[in-house]
Parts: structure tokens; C-alpha cells; sequence
């Protein structure tokens, strides 16, 4: 059963944060209600007002390439990710968490907006936007701040102010010349519709036979995504020749598999899911190498689990 | 509060609460009770319904979400006393048992017709991956969802 | 063998009518539902989608303690509440014990429910209720209800329940029900035996998952009738209870059968019908309950949680020489059919293999948690899952081919029972396993997955397969017999009366089906209303496997006794025999004078008109046989030794259903059936946590059923031979339909992984320790 509330439809998004700044009480944003609906009938969260974002064209414009960036809508649906060309082709990575999220209902609800908000542990979108290094606008009463993905989930306090909401996601581009190759892959308890018990995405750039940088990020194991910035660091620079490249990327893999049980270890020591979560994190290794590099047939031989 | 919307082809304006959702007002205010509540909290696709096109569980869009839209429920699949093709190939090929998950099912499928009119197995599946059906073990819908694609009925 | 033996001494009717199946005209088709088109049009109105005028809405209070006293419990505010027409508690209810799956009068189980109680056993437990104009007021007002609870100690685990010392639940605690029975020497045979096979198998607490939450409705009326709406299994148990707990006639009680939204046993028994029944009495208004999905899970029923221990003893060979099943089934706080499902899963054990020793043990107890009750396959799944995964562990440590070992022990047609059941009729379970085999390359799949393994590191396959059992009905243990009455109307269309229930596998077609066959009309003439205790002949309801087999010979006896009241009518009108009466396709003659043709409907006109009477008959037939259904379930599967994760690849179900009367239907059932057993395999379970006693799994977010992405392709092949007293030979599916799923799926991982796995749902996490043990 809901509890009672107003709720406010702005046309535009100036009048969206005028209405945040003005109206009384308990304010909260709302897009697909994907999250908050189930939050206000459980009783976890409270409004006086809602305001509903769900029809401010400026949040639901699409996807658009500016000064070097993919810039998304915070409006955008999982579904138009997991199309859209822009995204598919810079952002291949959160294209596939567009996939790989909730069900084909969700998806055509749920918003980008709504899951960096939501800021879940298990937030599919999240990963990716961590190894994409992504950036998001803050807009209030105040007026507009960027700040990276990262920086607004680590932080310990709530960056994201009552009443402030998010309007865009920039994704900076590949340089010229530069290949750019990126995944997802999670671990739920079903093959679709499950929340992940465990996600990754990867970001590999090359140039010339050459990695040039490598952005990996695991999700469900704290409360923010992790980046990987070690193992990273030990790859970029390193030669992915043709004739050898089946064995560097079974290296990668083998490695990266390694150090993700390591960063589990490190991350949920002694929690009940651990002696799961370091064993599983290694299948998101070898499918998100495998992933990277489609050429090598480097696929265990099974018959896959559909969607992940 | 003030809401306008298109249901199934004709145009409403109702005064609803605003924590209505848009499964609340079909049922309660508009008597398509088609779509169901299976679990109010969008994982089992029972009330279902086709917004501007899309496949969405009602149980989740609050209704003044829904205003200036088009909605299609199961009530306005059938055309001038006709079956949807789809409607019929469930029928034909036992898709049906208790017919919970139906109205649903049938949604998800036309939406996915919408955008896919001969969509693979695999292409089925997830989209119909957030419908449950506890009768069928879905064998028989994802049969009927082919056949209609094929034309066959 | 002994194998025609059976056949020949009981050439009864129905066996030859069974013989004749290829001039079979509706029988062993695949009409569609009867409903279908208001299903897939949303026209049908289910409990939920009904109203009447002035009805108020109930929301229930369910306790948030696992075990704890009512100390006192405050509602002024709720009352103060505009809009509230009522709170109840147990201050203000009826005290009255009941057992809630009780379905005929004067049966003995142990009542310990009430409409509320003063102490609460389960996280889930009703404590108050309030009636208001609508739901959102009740659930308002339900907030307002404060509650003071002395909490009392809680007991989760099944197995502490049975140490000394343990909380007592009810007076006497647990054990509350023991028994023993079997066979032969078991014990002597043991010391004997060259090997035994020990194994300690669980199976979790599972929700039935009915797409349509639990509703009901009820209604007063100015005679202090009350009836009830509502989608149960069984009207005349729902009128028992409830005219027991509200003290009232059962004529003054109405209970009227719902279109059902799905029930697997989950609607099965009475739950929230007194309630809404005594809330219409008390405020004069109907009164609607509908849980939400949370509620349907914790505070309905459950499938029991059961613990087996197992020890098998074979030869050499691999026959075989004795087994001991001792089982602990934790039924959760209330008895409910506690004591008969623990029978019911251990008499199985005496119809699936021939094992002449054989000893079979179960203690009931009580436990804080969720109630269990019915659940699709009352008790074989838990008991299958059990015997089935301890036989493949046999199997391997005799280094037998799983088929080829159960070929060796498997029950032959017209076996006898050894514990003392019914005979187990044309048992056909080694022709399943035969065909079953053949068609699914059993040797071939089996030896490729083997071969694989070692080139293939991370995705294992396992081939696996299980068999099982299930009744038809209650001959041999309870009364079991249905009325009907089945007229032919004056333009030739018929109505069968009868307390039938529709549960959306094709019960209502199915009959008419039946009927159709017997008089030659279509069966879209035929009405079959379901249920309504005020019209209906008795039932005893949509339960124990009894509906084909027992309500259809039921039909089909009606329709025999119309068709010879119909023939000897029509003689008098066409002035011949009885015999030379011709009736097909809805139109009848003499055999004397073919020119002089009429429809049914015309002649039943001249009937009335001439002979002054009616075609009518009302039949009761009385189950004589209960032979078991058979299945077998063959399947591969696919393991991610990294994630623990199991796809299931393809299933082959293999079922001796007799006749079936509707293929399409028989299918649908096998089908839903897999569904449900891959879920007790791999992923569902309530969990209930050790600590608070809440149920982890109460949502559809963190109870995950099988979706159409993890759905295998399924074959069915169906053995049809007939040879038993169902009608055209039919006999029950939709229970067996789960029954041999569960263990086949567990026996394949366990193929793919060289490991015995033996606690249920093999959920990711076991699956991953038992492979680092
Ligand atoms: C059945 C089901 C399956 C799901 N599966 C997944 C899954 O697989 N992976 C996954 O990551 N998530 C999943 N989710 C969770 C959810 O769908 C996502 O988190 C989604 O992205 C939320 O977006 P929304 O637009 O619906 O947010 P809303 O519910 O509208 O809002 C969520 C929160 O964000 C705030 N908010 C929304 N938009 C803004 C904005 N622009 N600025 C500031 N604050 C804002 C709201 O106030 C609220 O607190 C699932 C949910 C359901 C019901
Ligand atoms: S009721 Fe909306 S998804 Fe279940
Ligand atoms: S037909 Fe019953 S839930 Fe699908």
C-alpha cells in the first residue's frame, strides 16, 4: 500500500529545480519508479512531494557526441542503452549492462539517473561507468557541478544533496586512432532478471598492437564498484601482437582472475558470501577477457547462460 | 489529481490520487481488470501493459506518470470482435491454464511484436524473461509467441 | 511373469471400452480450454477482479515474532480511524480450534488453529485484522493497532524440535505424530548385505507460487447465510470449516468455486475463508481479503521441509535386498496435514521398486516457521527426491548404469503392494525407463558427457535421470466416491451438475470430453458449471490425484446411465427396442427406419411431451482401484564449475498416464510440472534465517522461480495402455508431473560433478563447496 503523497509534473527541467527549491517537506525525484516505488511502499522511504522526471525533455533527449564526450541524458532508459548506436559503438560496456539489467519491462523504466541515485552495490550501470571513467552534472537551487562517477560514489558522505539531481552522464571518447574495446558481464542467481551478486566491466584501449589503457571496475562487493588500479597499471603498455595475443589474453585473464579473488578477499573479509563471491569473480574474468578479445575463440566451451 | 491518457483507443480524464499506479486506476477506476497483480513489485509481469509502445509493468508507473500517453492493455487487443493473432495461438497451442500470467504474457509478446515482428527463440525468451508462469512452464506460450510470428494462425 | 495376469482376471466395461480406443470420436484429442478466449481476452473475472455493492476490504496484522505471547493489544487508534468498520484479535473472535485441510465431516486431525490466537508461532502468524471501506484505510489503520508481545523462545531447525528440552510449540511438542510400517525383514537383511548405501537428503521449504495471490470474498445475506467466493480445491472442506468455526448449518453456508488463478495445492485447504466469512457475519457486509504476494508466501502454506535418511542394501547384482526411510517433516507451526503427508510420502516408497524388506519411519514436528500443507505431489517429491538421489549414489558405488539398475528392481504391471496398499494396476514404469531411454540416447549422452569432462574444464554435463509414483485418488485410504448429475436439455444441450474445480488444467473440458464420447454430441454443447456446495452433488474435491480418474469415471458413468434412459425413452417414441436406438453426431433413429431421423434435441422435446419425463440422471460413482501413475524424467544439464551454476539443457518426461483424454492438457501439466521440480533442484527455497525465524525468499525479488530464459526444451512421451478402472483407462498427471524432476536434475549435476549432492535447492553456493571439499 502507498502512503500519501503530492506529486509535481515540471514541463522543463528549469522548472524541476525550481519545484525542488520551492515545494515543502520531504521532496524526492522521480523517473522510471523503478526503485522508488517499491522504497515507498515498503515504507523505507517518505515524500510529501514527488516530482516526476519521467516527461522533462531535457533529461530524455538522446544520446549526443559534444567536445569529445558521449553525453547521456540522466532520462535515458536501460532499453535506449542497450540500442542506442552512440552508446553501443563508445560505450560498448554500459550498452551490455543495458542488456544484461532487469527485465525487458524494467528496462523500457529504468533510468541511468535512477540507478547512479539509487547508487545500489549491485548497480549494473555502475561498473561501467567506473571503467568508462565517467562524469556526471549535478543540477540544484545552486546551480550545476560535474564530478567524476567514482568520486560521487566513494565518497562517504551523500554527494548527491536532497533536492539535486543528476541531469547528464559524460563519457569522455577514445582518443583518434585509438581502438576502444569494453564489456560487462555479471553473476546473478538467474540467468535475466537478477539483481548481480557480483558484475564487471572492462574498458581496454589499444593502440597500434599496443594497450594503452585498461579501466576495469567489479561491482557487489562494496558499496561503490571497485576500480582495479593495480592490476591496470601492470597491463597498459603491454604489446597485443596478433600472432601472440591469444596468449597474452589468456594471461590477462588467468591474472586478472587471480587478483579479482584477491580484491574480493580484501573487500568482504570474513562476510558470509566471500567463499562464494572469490571463487565466482573469476568466471567475470575469463568471460570479460574473452569478451575483449573475440578474435582468440578464447569462450570455455560451454553453452553459455544466455544474456550474461 | 488531473490525469488524461488514451486507453485502448479512446481518451480518458479522471481525477485519481496521486499515489495511484496505473495498474490501480485500470482496475479500480477504468474496470480493465485484465492486467493483474501478481507481485506489485516487477518481477512477475502480471500486470503488464503497452505504453507508447512499450512494454511496462503497471505496478511500477505511478498513474499520473501515464499522462498524455497511450496505453494498451489486454482489453484492446482484440480488434472490432476479432482475436489477435497472438490471442488465437495462445489458445490454439494450450498456452493458457489458469490464465494469470495471460493477460501479461500476451502484452509482452506484443510489444515485442512491435518492434520485432519475427523475433528468434532466444529473442522470445527474454522478452518474456520478466513474465512468470507458474501452469505452463512457458513450452507451450513460447510456441504459441513462434507461431504467431509465423503467421501460421 | 505375472504380468497379463491382472488383465485378464478383470475384464470389467471399462477395460474394453479402453480396448476400442481407435473409434474414439472426442477422447484423446486436444480441444482447447474452455475458457481460453475470456482468458486471453482479460474478460474472465477472477476473485480479485469482483466487487459487490457496500463490500469492505480486510488487511491482516501478521506478527513480526516468531514465538511470543499477545500481551495486550491496543486498536482504539485503528477503530478512531474514519472509514474502519472493524478490528478483530483473538478478544473479539471466535475461539474455536480447527485443523484447516480436514475435508470431510468427522475426520480426525489435531486442531490447533483459531482465527487469531493470544500467542503466535511464525514470523507470519495472523495477530489482528481490520475491516474498513478500502484497503488503503485498512492498511492505514493496521499501523495504527499497537501490539505488546512477550517474546518466547523459537525453534527453527527441525532436527533440534526432536532433542530433549526443545521449545514446545503446542502441548505434548513434537514428535506430533510418529508411525512405522513396511515389509519383510529389514533389519535381518541388513546384517546381511554386502553393501548399503547411507545418505541424509533435504528438501526446503517451497512457496507455490500461484500467480494469483490468496482472495476470497464473503458475503451475508438477510437469512444469516453466508456465502463464499472463493478459487479453492475444495468446496466441501471450505464449508466444513467454515460452518464449524462460525457455528453455523452447513446449508447455511454457501461455498462457491472461483475461476482459480493457479493453487498447486497452495489454495488447497482453508486459510483465509473463516476469516472473511466470520467478518461478513459479524458486520453484516461482504468482506474481501486478498494477500499481497509477501502474505501469499509466509502466511499460507507451504510444501514441508523434509529430512530423510536413507539406507539401501543390494547385492552384487544390483537387486535390491532392503531399505529403511526414516523421515523428519517439519509441517511449521500449525498441524494442518502434517500427519497424512507423512504417510502419504512413505507409502510411495512400496510402489515404485520391488524391495521385499523394507521399513519406512517419520516423525512430525513443529517448528516457528511457515505452515506447510498441501503442495503439488503431496509428499512424492520430498519422498522421490530423497530415494531417487540415494539410488543413483547406489548405482554408482556398484558401478551400474543408473538405468540399468532400476530396470533390475523396478515394479512389474499388477504388482501387489507389499506394505498393504492398493494393487498397483497396470504399473507401466519399466516401459517408461525402455522407451525413455531409447528416445533420449541415454547410453550415448551419458558416455559423451563422461568423455567430455576432461577436455572441458570450466562447463561440466551430467546426464541424469529419476522415477516416481503417485496415486489416483484415495481408494485404500480414504472414502473416495463423487455424485453427478447430467441432464440433456430440450434443443439437445447438456449440463453435468457436480463439484467439480476448474484449476486451469482442463478438469472441465476434460469431462465433457468424456461425456461427449458416451452420447456422440459436441462437447462445446455440453455445460459443466463447477462447483456450489447449494447445487452441486458432493465432491470430494480437486485433490489426490482422484479428478480424471475418479470424477471422470464419474462422468462417464452418468453419461452411460443418460444414454440408456435416452435409448429406452426414444424407443417408446419410435416404436422400437432400446437396442435399435441409433444416436450420432446429436442425431438419433431406430436401426429399423433410418429415413426418420431427429435431433437429440427434438426427441427430448417429444419425450416431455409424450412420455412426461425428463432425461436425468444423477450417478454416484465409488472408487474401486487406485493404481499408481508412473513417470520418469531424463536430462542434461551444464554445470559453470566457477559460478556454481546449472543450465539445464534439455528433459525428456516419460509418463504412464493409462489413456489420456486430452493430450494438450496432459502435456501442459508435465510441462508446469518441470517448471516446478527445476525450481526445487536449483533455486527455490523460503529460507528461513536460523536466528529471527523470517523468511529470507518472501518476495518474488529473492524467490527466484524459473523463467522462460532458464526453461529447457521438454519432451513429453506419453505411455498410454490403459487397463486400469479410470475412464478410457485414464489415470492423474498433474501431480506425478513434478515428481521425478527434482532428483533427475540433482542426479545430473551430480554426474556432471562426481559429487552427492544431496541437500535441495542446489543453489550456487553448495554447489561450489561440495566441488572444494
Ligand atoms: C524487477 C526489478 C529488476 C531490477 N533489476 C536490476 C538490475 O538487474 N540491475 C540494476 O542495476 N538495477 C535493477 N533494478 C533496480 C532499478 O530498476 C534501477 O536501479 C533503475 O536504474 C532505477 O531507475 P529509475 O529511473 O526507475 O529510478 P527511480 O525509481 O525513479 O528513482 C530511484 C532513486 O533515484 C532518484 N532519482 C531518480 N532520477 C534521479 C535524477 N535524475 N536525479 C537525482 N535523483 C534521481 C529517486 O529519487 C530515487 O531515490 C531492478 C528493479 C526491479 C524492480
Ligand atoms: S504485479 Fe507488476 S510485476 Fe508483478
Ligand atoms: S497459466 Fe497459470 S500462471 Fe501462467
Amino acid at each position: 500500500m502507498m502512503p500519501e503523497f503530492q506529486i509535481a509534473c515540471p514541463q522543463n527541467l528549469a522548472d524541476a529545480i525550481t519545484e525542488a527549491s520551492r515545494l515543502q517537506g520531504e521532496v524526492l525525484f522521480v523517473n522510471g519508479g523503478t526503485d522508488l516505488i517499491l522504497e515507498l511502499r515498503s515504507g523505507q522511504k517518505k515524500a510529501d512531494w514527488l516530482i516526476d522526471l519521467s516527461q522533462v525533455p531535457e533529461l530524455q533527449s538522446l544520446p549526443t557526441l559534444e567536445n569529445g564526450m558521449l553525453k547521456l541524458r540522466s532520462g535515458v532508459t536501460f532499453t535506449r542503452l542497450s540500442t542506442d548506436p552512440l552508446v553501443r559503438k563508445h560505450a560498448r560496456c554500459l550498452a551490455h549492462a543495458g542488456e544484461q539489467m532487469g527485465s525487458a519491462q524494467i528496462r523500457n523504466r529504468a533510468t541511468l539517473g535512477g540507478n547512479i541515485a539509487s547508487a545500489s552495490p549491485a548497480g549494473d550501470s555502475l561498473p561501467a561507468l567506473a571503467a568508462l571513467e565517467a562524469e556526471v552534472t549535478i543540477e540544484g537551487s545552486e546551480g550545476a557541478r560535474t564530478l567524476t562517477v567514482a568520486e560521487m560514489l566513494a565518497a562517504k558522505e551523500k554527494t548527491l544533496k536532497a533536492r539535486e539531481l543528476v541531469t547528464e552522464i559524460l563519457i569522455p571518447l577514445a582518443e583518434q586512432g585509438i581502438e576502444r574495446r569494453s564489456t560487462f558481464t555479471k553473476i546473478g542467481s538467474r540467468t535475466q532478471v537478477s539483481i548481480a551478486r557480483l558484475n564487471l566491466a572492462a574498458v581496454m584501449e589499444l593502440e597500434h598492437g599496443v594497450i594503452r589503457k585498461m579501466r576495469l571496475a567489479v561491482g557487489a562487493i562494496g558499496k561503490a564498484p571497485l576500480r582495479l588500479y593495480e592490476f591496470e597499471k601492470e597491463w597498459e603498455g603491454k604489446a597485443v601482437k596478433a600472432e601472440s595475443a591469444g596468449k597474452i589474453a589468456g594471461e590477462i585473464a588467468g591474472t586478472l582472475a587471480e587478483f579479482l579473488t584477491k580484491t574480493v578477499d580484501q573487500a568482504i573479509p570474513g562476510r558470509h558470501s566471500q567463499a562464494y563471491k572469490r571463487q565466482a569473480v573469476q568466471a567475470l574474468a575469463f568471460d570479460v577477457v574473452a569478451e575483449l578479445f573475440p578474435e582468440q575463440g578464447l569462450g570455455q566451451g560451454g553453452g553459455g547462460n544466455g544474456g550474461r | 489529481m488531473k490525469l488524461e491518457f488514451k486507453v485502448n483507443g479512446k481518451t480518458y480524464e479522471l481525477d485519481v490520487d496521486p499515489e495511484s499506479r496505473l495498474l490501480d486506476v485500470l482496475r479500480e477506476e477504468l474496470g480493465l481488470t485484465g492486467a493483474k497483480e501478481g507481485c506489485g513489485e516487477g518481477e512477475c509481469g502480471a500486470c503488464t501493459v503497452i505504453m507508447d509502445g512499450l512494454a511496462v509493468n503497471s505496478c511500477l508507473v505511478l498513474a499520473a506518470q501515464a499522462r498524455g500517453k497511450e496505453i494498451l492493455t489486454v482489453e484492446g487487443l482484440a480488434e472490432n470482435g476479432e482475436l489477435d493473432r497472438l490471442q488465437q495461438a495462445f489458445i490454439d497451442n494450450g498456452a493458457i491454464q489458469c490464465g494469470y500470467c495471460t493477460p501479461g504474457m500476451l502484452m509482452s509478446a506484443k510489444a515485442l511484436f512491435l518492434r520485432n515482428p519475427h523475433p528468434s527463440e532466444t529473442e522470445i525468451r527474454t522478452a518474456l524473461a520478466g513474465n512468470l508462469c507458474r501452469c505452463t512452464g512457458y513450452v507451450n506460450i513460447i510456441n504459441a509467441v513462434k507461431d504467431a510470428a509465423e503467421g501460421a494462425v | 511373469m505375472a504380468e497379463d495376469k491382472g488383465v485378464k482376471q478383470l475384464a470389467t466395461p471399462e477395460r474394453q471400452a479402453a480396448a476400442a480406443e481407435q473409434t474414439l470420436k472426442y477422447v484423446g484429442r486436444n480441444l482447447p480450454l474452455h475458457d481460453a478466449v475470456a482468458k486471453a481476452t482479460g474478460k474472465i473475472q477472477y476473485t480479485g477482479d469482483m466487487n459487490f455493492p457496500g463490500m469492505l476490504q480486510a488487511k491482516i496484522l501478521f506478527s513480526p515474532l516468531a514465538h511470543a505471547r499477545i500481551k495486550k493489544i491496543d486498536a482504539s487508534a485503528a477503530l478512531a480511524l474514519p472509514g474502519v468498520a472493524a478490528v478483530f484479535s483473538h478478544e473479539n473472535t471466535p475461539q474455536t480450534l480447527y485443523n484447516s485441510q480436514v475435508w470431510f465431516a468427522g475426520q480426525e486431525a489435531r486442531a490447533d488453529e483459531r482465527l487469531f490466537h493470544d500467542t503466535v508461532r511464525f514470523v507470519g502468524d495472523r495477530v489482528a485484522a481490520v475491516v474498513a471501506t478500502d484497503k488503503k484505510i485498512a492498511a492505514k489503520a493496521l499501523g495504527l493497532i499497537k501490539v505488546e508481545y512477550e517474546e518466547l523462545p523459537a525453534l527453527f531447525d527441525p532436527e533440534e524440535a526432536l532433542t530433549e528440552n526443545a521449545v514446545e510449540i503446542h502441548p505434548g511438542g513434537s514428535p506430533f505424530f510418529e508411525k512405522e510400517f513396511g515389509c519383510g525383514n529389514p533389519s535381518e537383511t541388513f546384517k546381511q548385505a554386502e553393501l548399503i548405501v547411507e545418505d541424509r537428503v533435504e528438501t526446503p521449504k517451497i512457496h507455490h507460487a500461484a500467480m494469483e495471490t490468496h482472495v476470497c470474498i464473503a458475503v451475508p445475506d438477510h437469512s444469516g447465510k453466508i456465502t463464499v467466493y472463493t478459487p479453492c480445491q475444495i468446496l466441501y472442506s471450505v464449508r466444513l470449516v467454515v460452518a464449524e468455526v462460525l457455528g453455523l448449518p452447513y446449508n447455511k453456508v454457501r461455498i462457491l468455486k472461483t475461476p482459480m488463478g493457479g493453487s498447486f495445492g497452495g489454495k488447497q485447504e482453508v486459510t483465509i475463508e473463516p476469516l472473511a466469512a466470520f467478518f461478513a457475519q459479524a458486520t453484516g457486509k461482504p468482506v474481501k481479503i486478498e494477500y499481497n504476494r509477501q502474505e501469499s508466501i509466509i502466511s499460507t502454506r507451504t510444501r514441508t521441509r523434509t529430512i530423510g535418511y536413507v539406507r539401501t542394501a543390494v547385492d552384487q547384482n544390483g537387486k535390491i535386498l532392503a531399505r529403511e526411510v526414516k523421515t523428519i517433516v517439519d509441517t511449521g507451526a500449525y498441524t494442518s496435514n502434517g500427519a497424512i503427508v507423512s504417510m502419504a510420502m512413505g507409502k510411495k516408497l512400496f510402489r515404485l521398486y520391488r524391495i521385499e524388506n523394507q521399513v519406512y519411519r517419520v516423525q512430525a514436528v513443529h517448528t516457528n516457521t511457515p505452515v506447510a500443507g498441501a503442495a503439488r505431489g503431496y509428499g512424492s517429491p520430498q519422498i522421490h527426491a530423497i530415494t531417487e538421489i540415494n539410488l543413483d549414489h547406489v548405482a554408482n558405488r556398484l558401478g551400474l548404469d543408473p538405468v540399468e539398475f532400476r530396470l533390475r528392481n523396478l515394479v512389474h504391471p499388477y504388482d501387489e503392494d507389499l506394505s498393504g496398499g492398493p494393487s498397483l494396476g497396470n504399473a507401466r514404469i519399466i516401459d517408461c525407463v525402455e522407451e525413455g531411454a531409447k528416445l533420449f540416447r541415454w547410453h550415448e549422452r551419458r558416455t559423451q558427457a563422461e568423455a567430455g569432462r576432461s577436455t572441458n574444464g570450466r562447463f561440466r554435463r551430467g546426464v541424469g535421470m529419476a522415477c516416481a509414483t503417485h496415486s489416483n485418488g484415495y481408494f485404500g485410504a480414504f472414502q473416495d466416491f463423487t455424485t453427478m448429475t447430467l441432464r440433456m436439455l430440450e434443443d439437445g444441450s447438456m449440463i453435468l451438475n457436480s463439484g467439480i474445480h476448474e484449476l486451469g488444467c482442463g478438469t472441465v473440458t476434460t469431462m465433457k470430453q468424456i461425456i461427449a464420447e458416451v452420447l456422440d454430441i459436441n462437447p462445446d454443447r455440453i455445460e459443466a458449471p463447477e462447483g456450489d456446495t447449494e447445487t452441486s452433488p458432493y465432491d470430494v474435491g480437486s485433490q489426490a490425484s482422484r479428478v480424471t480418474h475418479i470424477c471422470g469415471a464419474g462422468a462417464l458413468k452418468a453419461a452411460r446411465k443418460v444414454k440408456e434412459i435416452f435409448r429406452r425413452e426414444a424407443s417408446k417414441i419410435l416404436g422400437c427396442e432400446p437396442e435399435d436406438v441409433v444416436m450420432r453426431s446429436e442425431i438419433v433413429w431406430s436401426k429399423h427406419k433410418p429415413e426418420e431421423k431427429m435431433t437429440y434435441g427434438e426427441m427430448v422435446r417429444l419425450i416431455q411431451q409424450k412420455n412426461r419425463t425428463e432425461i436425468i440422471a444423477t450417478e454416484t460413482y465409488q472408487a474401486a482401484d487406485n493404481p499408481g501413475s508412473y513417470g520418469a524424467n531424463f536430462v542434461e544439464v551444464e554445470v559453470d564449475t566457477l559460478t556454481g551454476l546449472v543450465r539445464v539443457i534439455d528433459l525428456l518426461a516419460v509418463h504412464d498416464v493409462g489413456k489420456a483424454i486430452n493430450p494438450g492438457f496432459v502435456k501442459g501439466q508435465i510441462y508446469g510440472g518441470v517448471q516446478m521440480g527445476i525450481g526445487l533442484a536449483l533455486s527455490e527455497d523460503l529460507q528461513i534465517d536460523p536466528k529471527s525465524g523470517k523468511a529470507k525468499g518472501d518476495s518474488f525479488a529473492r524467490y527466484h522461480l524459473i523463467n522462460a530464459p532458464d526453461m529447457p526444451s521438454v519432451e513429453v512421451l506419453l505411455i498410454e495402455k490403459g487397463g486400469d478402472l479410470g475412464p478410457f483407462g485414464a489415470k492423474s498427471i498433474g501431480e506425478i508431473a513434478t515428481c521425478p524432476t527434482a532428483p533427475a536434475v540433482v542426479n545430473a549435476v551430480n554426474h556432471a560433478l562426481g559429487t552427492n549432492l544431496t541437500t535441495l535447492p542446489l543453489t550456487p553456493e553448495r554447489i561450489l563447496a561440495a566441488l572444494n571439499e
